[in-house]
């Protein structure tokens, strides 16, 4: 079972990084959050315990293969 | 030259009429500041016209040659930029309220090396709020406004760049690209358009969103043009660490090379989903031109990018929420609904999420590169999948729908940022209702050059870029 954000844990969770959210936008926040995050899990299975965050940064820089 | 046939000339025939004598800089600057002035109210694309110093700057130019002096390769040639590019002393909106008055303590990178190649500087153009807006909508400055149809959006977050130019008002534009903010309204307002690999130009002085993603291009009226500005602000940088090494080609040298041989890859799926009919058309037959001059057109299949299409959106978000975090604990009344809506959503992303986000896209950089560059040297595809909206249809304020309005029309320009690849846009045509539509050329890391070889043979055969607006 998977548990979503609801426009109180989203402004909740606001509040801890010291942001007060407007309360007529705090589900849209809330059901956007849940949209993105949920897309993009599903390409997580794809990264490793090794795979470094760093890897596609140093390629970009310089050279690539 | 009268002043109507100078505002014809690409930024290059600008250049070389100049270096001729057969146009000085100050009347090709008198020429732009007056069409300038005279769209600024149908299109609000200028934030500031420097007037006064520009023409000192452009008499001086005309000085200069007169003597035999040649400062570089845009020599006297008029341009104004996206107002996030820094002048030291000078303030830079942002397209913000918070920005407007706080005077920039040192020159953009990319703004000296234009000014070291000869480039005068004459204003400074609108965009969307923070560089985080894909359609012109500006609740500060005024939206700016499409000269091909003014109901209609620009294109953002570069929207003045893409209006002025369009509108003859500018002779070439910096935009910057997080996530299609160059490509968009280069693609929406008739222009060429490079958002270049990541790292290849310096973004010292200029307003971060995503540190990642953001990259610093031009737009302009040719491909050529593309080339011979890049070649003017790409390379290394002390001042920027993340700034590469890595050579600089010499892109005119080699924009003449043609097609002959080029195999050009057209992909299967993604980019030809929920498709326009009318916009495929013209795609489609951008790529028949491409098989005339004689490249080798090459069916591609995507991997599943549609994964890292929200990965990329996780990761602009959550670095802009980082970049704007102590101004929306102590200005937030300051932000548009909109931006702050975007910013609100950036501050939740999950730590984990931002950081499995960059893991994976070493391994999207792998899988892409495997599947498209082990067969073709460049991907041919749509900038867009939808006719140009218009300002009013777009207009979603920070509520419900705002994300979803977002992410369809960065659809198909975010893999080139999130896959740090550079891409072109190039006009391809124009739609029954008289809009432009463009192609996007993708090419491998730091093959910036073959882009322009494309690009530019492409407009020997089609005049799409030749056409201008009534404004």
């Amino acid at each position: 079972m998977t548990t979503k954000h609801t426009a109180e844990s989203a402004t909740a969770m606001l509040a801890l990084v010291g942001v007060a959210v407007d309360p007529s936008r705090a589900a849209s926040v809330a059901d956007t959050l849940n949209t993105q995050v949920t897309g993009a899990n599903k390409a997580f299975a794809a990264l490793t315990f090794e795979t470094e965050p760093a890897t596609y940064l140093k390629v970009a820089a310089e050279e690539a293969p | 030259m009268s002043p109507s046939e100078i505002l014809e000339l690409s930024s290059a025939g600008l250049a070389r009429a100049i270096r001729a004598k057969e146009v000085s800089s100050l009347a090709a600057m008198e020429a732009v500041i007056e069409r300038a002035d005279s769209v600024q109210a149908k299109l609000n694309c200028f934030v500031r016209i420097d007037r006064d110093e520009a023409l000192a700057a452009a008499k001086l130019a005309d000085a200069e040659l007169a003597r035999g002096a040649v400062r570089g390769p845009l020599h006297g040639v008029p341009m104004a930029h996206k107002d996030m590019y820094y002048r030291e002393g000078v303030a830079s909106s942002c397209g913000s309220k918070i920005t407007r008055d706080r005077p920039a303590p040192s020159t953009a990178t990319a703004l000296k090396k234009l000014d070291a190649a000869g480039a005068i500087q004459f204003g400074v153009l609108n965009m969307a709020e923070f560089a985080y807006g894909p359609t012109g909508h500006n609740y500060h400055l005024g939206h700016c406004r499409n000269p091909w149809n003014t109901d209609c959006i620009t294109g953002g977050s570069s929207s003045g760049s893409g209006s002025a130019v369009a509108a003859r008002a500018s002779f070439a534009a910096l935009g910057s690209d997080t996530g299609g903010s160059i490509r968009a309204p280069a693609t929406f307002c008739g222009l060429a358009g490079i958002k270049p690999t990541w790292s290849r130009v310096s973004r010292a002085g200029a307003m971060p969103l995503s540190f990642s993603m953001d990259t610093v291009g031009p737009l302009t009226r040719t491909v050529e043009d593309c080339a011979l500005i890049m070649g003017a602000i790409a390379g290394a940088d002390p001042l920027d660490p993340t700034a590469s090494q890595h050579p600089v080609p010499d892109y005119m040298g080699q924009l003449g090379r043609g097609v002959r041989g080029l195999r050009i890859g057209t992909p299967k799926g993604y980019f030809y989903d929920n498709m326009d009919p009318e916009i495929e058309a013209l795609i489609r037959a951008s790529l028949e031109v491409y098989a005339k001059l004689g490249a080798e057109i090459v069916e591609v299949t995507l991997p599943d990018m549609e994964p890292w299409s929200y990965a990329a959106v996780m990761i602009i978000a959550a670095e802009a929420g980082a970049a704007h975090a102590n101004w929306m604990r102590t200005r937030p009344q300051d932000y548009s609904d909109q931006v702050r809506a975007r910013i609100e959503l950036g501050m939740s992303v999950p730590a984990t999420t931002y950081i499995e986000s960059l893991r994976l896209r070493g391994i999207a950089l792998q899988q892409f590169s495997t599947a498209v560059f082990g067969k073709v040297d460049v991907l041919h595809t749509p900038s867009v999948n939808f006719q140009t909206p218009t300002i009013a249809e777009t207009d979603v304020g920070g509520g419900t729908t705002m994300m979803n309005v977002m992410n369809t029309i960065t659809r198909l320009t975010r893999p080139g940022n999130f896959l740090g690849l550079p891409v072109l846009s190039v006009p391809a045509g124009f739609t029954k209702n008289g809009m432009p539509t463009a192609m996007q050329l993708m090419g491998r890391q730091f093959d910036e050059a073959t882009l322009f070889t494309a690009g530019h043979a492409y407009q020997q055969k089609a005049d799409w870029h030749t056409r201008a607006p009534k404004v």
